[in-house]
């Protein structure tokens, strides 16, 4: 089989550093820093319906794995089937059916078995939102 | 603590924790400037991916592209072309999508020398691009040096390789077509890691195909270097049995030593093998740009990342992605798994210039399809998950796997992913 060669050592220096002055940057720097997050965070909930869809990146990268297959976004030509707005519930319960073997495939199942339910919800919700 | 972290990590639209690893002390923040520019080299599976995707999610991220090629074209798909079944301009599309709908500056013009301290990266025509980020997706280069007699361009162009696609594709086509019937392909695969771990297989399956309906007295030898099949076993030796009895010979632990391109002799360690054509894939390494800019790491042939970023773990602001990347466990180099990495890295990086948190939960798929017959295809596929005790992608276990046999609907299904995943990259 191809895969990695001998013992796998990565260092993690170059990631942290980003991802550190990206959460310090969004951090204020004083005693009541909490305070203030917790108020951002009241406001962003209030606000959460409107925003989740623009802000759900990492249901968005989740999503972008399918593309391969079923187009960007979702949109497809051909054999495989279309995925931009179809109902989320219709999406999520063929998903899960895939994965607990309710209902055969030539892959999905071997795919929806690799994302958990959570996942693969918010990918559907995702691909629901999308232009057909 | 946790409580405060969980407010952070909604407010970032991610579910997950966010590790602990990255509160941890750091240094100078990175210059924000006007427009934030991202290079990427090569517009091959993932280049082009990359930089569609980048635009896409963040249009305010300026990006440019360097290809050497006016066009691009698709190996995946290729062995279709070697076999007849298809014409190499159903396998060609244009980058202009990628400008005009995406807004990506695309340069025709390779990339000769990057500058990891200052930022730059200097193009054969001589102008040089300067970035924040650099993404190289160079793909892969052959170590001819390895093969003596195959080390000349005179070599190289009787034994092709038509492991990048274009020239060598129609190049090794009209080679078997005019080879007489009764004559011997001979196909050599490389140790794994190689790119496309089935394709090599598939080739030579739809070269047996092509000669048993018009040169069936002719043979098909596979001189594989690997112990065994690398790819779709069961599901190959099962299609030579039932439809090219007698036509496909396989030898495995058969690593070249040396080619003989004028008698077309490929030297074993222990035979010497004559055909009528030969094809070589020397053993592979990254392209030759990513050993100038100091990103080859493993085994003097690969890329070393960190799989939550794809940055490289040698030169900071330096992504890598597709086949010049060491391999994470199970991970084929294949087209498709470098559109991921693309998408991955685009994520990443517009993560990285944007001040919002990288997703410590990538998770990435693969589905590679066999053609092994002119209506019959089948597949493997994979999904990937980080492990953080491990630091690298792992295959979901209990996820993936083969088809259950080679069957029709997975060539139509074939047909549908080549479309998709093309525009995907390019449109």
């Amino acid at each position: 089989m191809t895969g990695a060669e001998a013992p796998f050592f990565v260092s993690d220096a170059n990631n942290t550093c980003e991802k550190e002055d990206a959460m310090r940057s969004a951090i204020p720097k004083t005693g009541a820093w909490y305070a203030e997050l917790a108020l951002a965070a009241a406001v962003a909930a209030s606000t959460a319906t409107v925003a989740q869809a623009q802000e759900d990146f990492q249901a968005r990268s989740w999503a972008a794995s399918c593309a391969g297959c079923h187009g960007t976004e979702g949109r497809s030509q051909g054999a495989i089937p279309p995925l931009a707005g179809r109902p989320k519930d219709e999406i999520l319960r063929a998903m899960l059916d895939f994965k607990a073997d309710r209902r055969s495939a030539s892959v999905m199942h071997q795919h929806a078995k690799g994302y958990s339910d959570n996942q693969l919800e918010r990918m559907a919700e995702y691909f629901s939102k999308q232009k057909k | 603590m946790s409580m405060i972290r969980r407010e952070f990590v909604k407010l970032f639209g991610y579910g997950a924790a966010v590790s602990a690893a990255a509160l941890s002390g750091c240094a100078v923040p990175e210059a924000t400037r006007t427009k934030a520019r991202v290079v990427v080299i090569g517009g091959g599976w993932g280049g082009t991916t990359a930089a569609k995707y980048i635009r896409m999610w963040a249009p305010e991220i300026e990006v440019t592209l360097v290809e050497r090629n006016p066009f691009f074209t698709s190996c995946p798909i290729s062995n279709w072309v070697i076999g007849g079944l298809m014409s190499l301009a159903e396998a060609t599309r244009s980058y202009e999508g990628l400008s005009r709908r995406h807004g990506v500056r695309l340069v025709q013009d390779e990339a000769v020398e990057v500058d990891p301290v200052n930022r730059r990266v200097r193009l054969a025509k001589g102008e040089t691009l300067s970035y924040d980020r650099l993404i190289v997706g160079p793909g892969i280069d052959f170590m001819y040096e390895t093969l003596p007699g195959l080390n000349n361009a005179a070599a190289q162009a009787r034994v092709l390789h038509a492991w990048k696609a274009g020239p060598q594709t129609e190049g090794l086509r009209k080679q078997l077509e005019a080879m007489r019937d009764g004559g011997v392909y001979a196909i050599h695969i490389p140790l794994a890691p190689y790119r496309c771990p089935p394709g090599p297989y598939e080739r030579a399956t739809l070269v047996a195909n092509y000669f048993k309906k018009r040169k069936p007295k002719s043979k098909v030898l596979i001189l594989d270097a690997n112990p065994d099949i690398v790819s779709k076993k069961g599901l190959f030796e099962a299609a030579w049995n039932d439809l090219y009895k007698g036509m496909i010979e396989y030898r495995p632990n058969s690593e070249l030593v040396d080619v003989d391109a004028k008698t077309l002799t490929a030297r074993l360690q222990f035979d010497n093998v004559k055909a009528d054509v030969l094809n070589v894939s020397p053993p592979q390494t990254s392209d030759r740009i990513a050993h100038q800019a100091g990103l080859v790491t493993a085994n003097q042939r690969w890329c070393e990342i960190n799989w939550l970023t794809m940055e490289s773990v040698a030169q900071k602001n330096i992504h890598v992605i597709g086949d010049s990347t060491l391999s994470a466990p199970a991970m084929p180099k294949s087209g498709h798994m470098a559109n991921q990495h693309g998408k991955l890295c685009a994520d990443a990086v517009i993560a990285l210039l944007t001040g919002r948190p990288v997703n410590p939960e990538p998770m990435i798929a693969n589905t590679c399809y066999s053609l092994v017959s002119d209506t019959e295809a089948m597949h493997v596929a994979s999904v990937h998950r980080y492990d953080p005790a491990q630091k690298t992608l792992v295959p979901v276990e209990g996820a993936g796997g083969v088809s259950k046999a080679r069957n029709t609907l997975e060539k139509a299904i074939t047909e549908s992913w080549s479309r998709n995943i093309w525009d995907d990259m390019l449109g």
